[in-house]
């Protein structure tokens, strides 16, 4: 059925008896499931038991590639995490950029599982068929970087062929949004990955292989990819320039920016102004950042030069710098950038410890807590020194960073008096956008696989503003668009390709053949919405098979509470009209009045013999 | 005459070269009448590139034959999804 895109092969490494073999992916389940996400959570459904723990020695962790991954086309880089995620307790897919996943493909694989518990810390060596490891004691505590740079100082050519992945002490302290990191910058951020690695006891992984990535037509690859660079020199131009930290500006100006933990939606500009994308570029831009054969490079590495956070160095993106930013009343980027700095260094997700941190600043400011209760720091809206040193303490498990760092279910459980001030889906904690500014993102929140995401969710808010057919304040009509974006993007993440440059490919909810003809031989594009659909749904039968059901889909209450301030003041998301907007995503779904797929809605997706299975 | 503010966000105000300008427009003038006026600033406004927002709604969701009021406000921005 291929002729190229796929190895079909995958790579299992038993961490307890240090075992591992290789294994065939049969073509049927490429063809069902695209790659990457989809694969994962095929892989996941058979795999991965209800019953079983994110710390378990039963939990595994599996990276899938897809088939554009380390393919010769722009900025395919994409490769994807499933896993049982301790920040919600559930089915856990994340996607990162990097060089991994290529490496991965050259060393000959679309997938690694990793299984078991290595007895001593170790790292994981892969190179084409063959898998070392290198013990190491000595590395605990380390930041993600210094894991890479001590492991590759102990491979050959360390400078240039390896991919590696790493961990650091948040998620050796088992940190429920601890991160993985791969290669020096990019990192499967969200729901806890790095702890479910840390308690594998694997600190870092390196790849590296020297086998062509299969591609059905390279001439026309070649082809392709010129036409996309292209299209994206003038596309994605404004992307390169300023990153998606631009979006500061314009969320604000519509009244969605978390601010002061989602106490209001909207800040002054001119308050605001000393977080926007051009204050980054003007007074901190130091480069740009480029992951796998992107010519976006969207990345914006800034430096501060002076003040009280000079030295600091991070490349923050706009969901880093609304939920480190003014959600925690911070608008200054010397502190952002200072913050998503010690967050790559503890190893954690910068959203989720923004959100948490700014918890922490409103349980202050309404003297809930005080500095006696978390080990004498006392943490308030707008102290960028406090969230420094918070952020430590979460990774620390001091003061209270013992429960925060627990996560938002974690919390809930030790306090269930604070819940209210935790914004959170499903145990995931919210993006940086309020839903009450955009109703259509309160359901991507609601019912997204992974809990409150922007990505895996839908990111609803550009289609709010420009589909006729839609009001941003409206609840009606919102499920057929959430199921669409979820849809569309749940084929986009089992692609191995990034999102910013699927413009390029037309790779939209009419996709177009060309490009995976050209890569797998087989002309995909009639079925990538359905393949979508059919990973959404079988990631749904997953999480009802975990326990999730309606009552799950939900919003947090200050999601009920009216905007106070700003453009979207008056706003709010009530019971009845999330309960309106799941009603018709049910529908639209095909599956029941509880959020169960329907019978029928699996027969036609091919998920009949997988459910019958779970 | 309406005057209409136009604020250019993000790294729309560093290609414009200022921060906002105002547009006149006739008594009368409907927003059918202002994408013209916006893309002769030299606003590209294919929706992958560029979002134009009317008081807080997309310039595409009021009824083109909708009337214009003095000092409403016109924002434009980038089309950038979510990192």
């Amino acid at each position: 059925m291929f002729s190229g895109g796929y190895s079909g092969r995958l790579l299992r490494i038993n961490l307890t008896t240090r075992q591992y073999s290789i294994e065939t992916i049969p073509e049927e389940k490429l063809h069902l499931f695209l790659g990457a996400r989809g694969l994962g959570a095929e892989w996941y459904s058979r795999e991965v038991a209800p019953e079983v723990k994110p710390f378990d020695p039963e939990n595994k962790l599996a990276f899938f590639t897809g088939p554009m991954t380390g393919t010769p086309l722009v900025s395919t880089t994409k490769f994807e995490l499933t896993t049982k995620g301790p920040e919600t307790g559930h089915y856990l897919c994340s996607n990162s950029s990097g060089n991994f996943g290529p490496r991965m493909r050259e060393a000959g694989f679309d997938g690694l599982i990793l299984e078991g518990c290595s007895e001593s810390w170790t790292a994981v060596v892969i190179e084409n068929d063959v898998v070392n490891f290198v013990d190491d004691d000595g590395w605990q505590g380390f930041t993600p970087m210094a894991a890479r740079a001590r492991l590759l100082e102990q491979l050959p050519n360390h400078l240039t062929k390896w991919a590696t992945m790493s961990i650091g002490a948040a998620a050796e302290n088992r940190v429920a949004f601890a991160a993985i990191f791969v290669d020096d910058g990019r990192a499967f951020g969200r729901g806890g990955g790095g702890a479910v690695l840390a308690s594998k006891k694997v600190k870092a992984l390196a790849v590296w292989g020297d086998k062509p990535v299969p591609v059905a037509d390279a001439v026309k690859c070649k082809e392709i990819a010129a036409n996309a660079r292209t299209d994206l020199k003038t596309s994605r131009a404004k992307h390169r320039l300023l990153g998606t930290s631009q979006l500061v500006e314009s969320i604000n100006e519509l009244g969605c920016m978390p601010t002061c933990n989602f106490q209001t939606t909207w800040e002054l500009p001119e308050k605001v102004q000393g977080i926007y994308a051009q204050t980054l570029h003007d007074q901190y831009y130091v480069r740009n950042y480029a992951c796998y054969r992107c010519i976006v490079a969207c990345g914006q590495m800034g430096e501060v030069k002076e003040g009280p956070f000079a030295g600091a160095k991070a490349r923050p993106e706009y969901e880093s710098i609304g939920l480190l930013g003014p959600s925690c009343g911070i608008n200054d980027m010397a502190a952002v950038i200072a913050a998503n700095e010690r967050c790559d260094e503890l190893g954690m997700d910068t959203m989720t410890a923004g959100n948490l941190v700014a918890m922490v600043m409103e349980l202050f400011e309404r003297g809930l807590v005080t500095a006696q209760d978390n080990d004498g720091l006392e943490v308030r809206f707008g102290d960028g020194q406090a969230l420094l040193k918070m952020l430590t303490y979460i990774a620390q498990r001091r003061g209270l960073g013992s429960v925060v760092a627990d996560g938002a279910l974690g919390i809930i459980q030790a306090h269930p008096e604070w819940e209210s001030y935790i914004l959170h889906s499903k145990g995931m904690t919210f993006a940086a956008y309020d839903p009450r500014g955009f109703h259509g993102m309160g359901l991507a929140y609601a019912t997204s696989a992974r809990g409150a995401c922007h990505n895996v969710g839908g990111y609803t808010v550009s289609e709010e503003l420009m589909g006729k057919k839609y009001d941003r304040y409206a609840v009606v009509g919102k499920g057929q668009l959430v199921k669409t974006l979820q849809d569309n993007r749940a084929y986009i993440d089992s692609l191995g390709l990034c999102t910013v440059v699927r413009g390029a490919y037309k790779f939209s909810t009419s996709p177009t053949s060309e490009t995976m003809l050209a890569i797998t031989g087989y002309d995909f594009a009639p079925e990538l919405m359905m393949i979508g659909e059919r990973i959404s749904n079988l990631e749904r039968l997953i999480l009802v098979h975990e326990g999730i059901g309606r009552q799950d889909d939900a919003l947090p209450s200050r999601m009920k509470d009216a905007v106070p301030t700003g453009p979207a003041a008056g706003h709010f998301i009530s019971n009845e009209m999330l309960d309106v907007m799941l009603d018709e995503y049910y529908t639209v779904r095909g599956w029941d009045a509880q959020g169960k797929p329907q019978a029928e809605t699996l027969q036609k997706l091919g998920l009949k013999e997988i459910s019958t299975a779970l | 005459m309406i005057t209409i503010t136009v604020k250019f966000l993000g790294g729309l105000r560093q290609e414009m070269g200022m921060a906002s300008t105002t547009l006149l427009l006739p008594e009368g003038a409907t927003v059918a009448d202002l994408e013209p006026r916006l893309v002769a600033l030299g606003l590209d406004l294919d929706e992958q590139k560029n979002i134009a927002v009317l008081n807080q709604r997309g310039l595409n969701q009021w009824p083109p034959d909708r009337r214009l009021v003095s000092d409403e406000v016109v924002m434009v921005f980038p089309h950038i999804a979510g990192g």
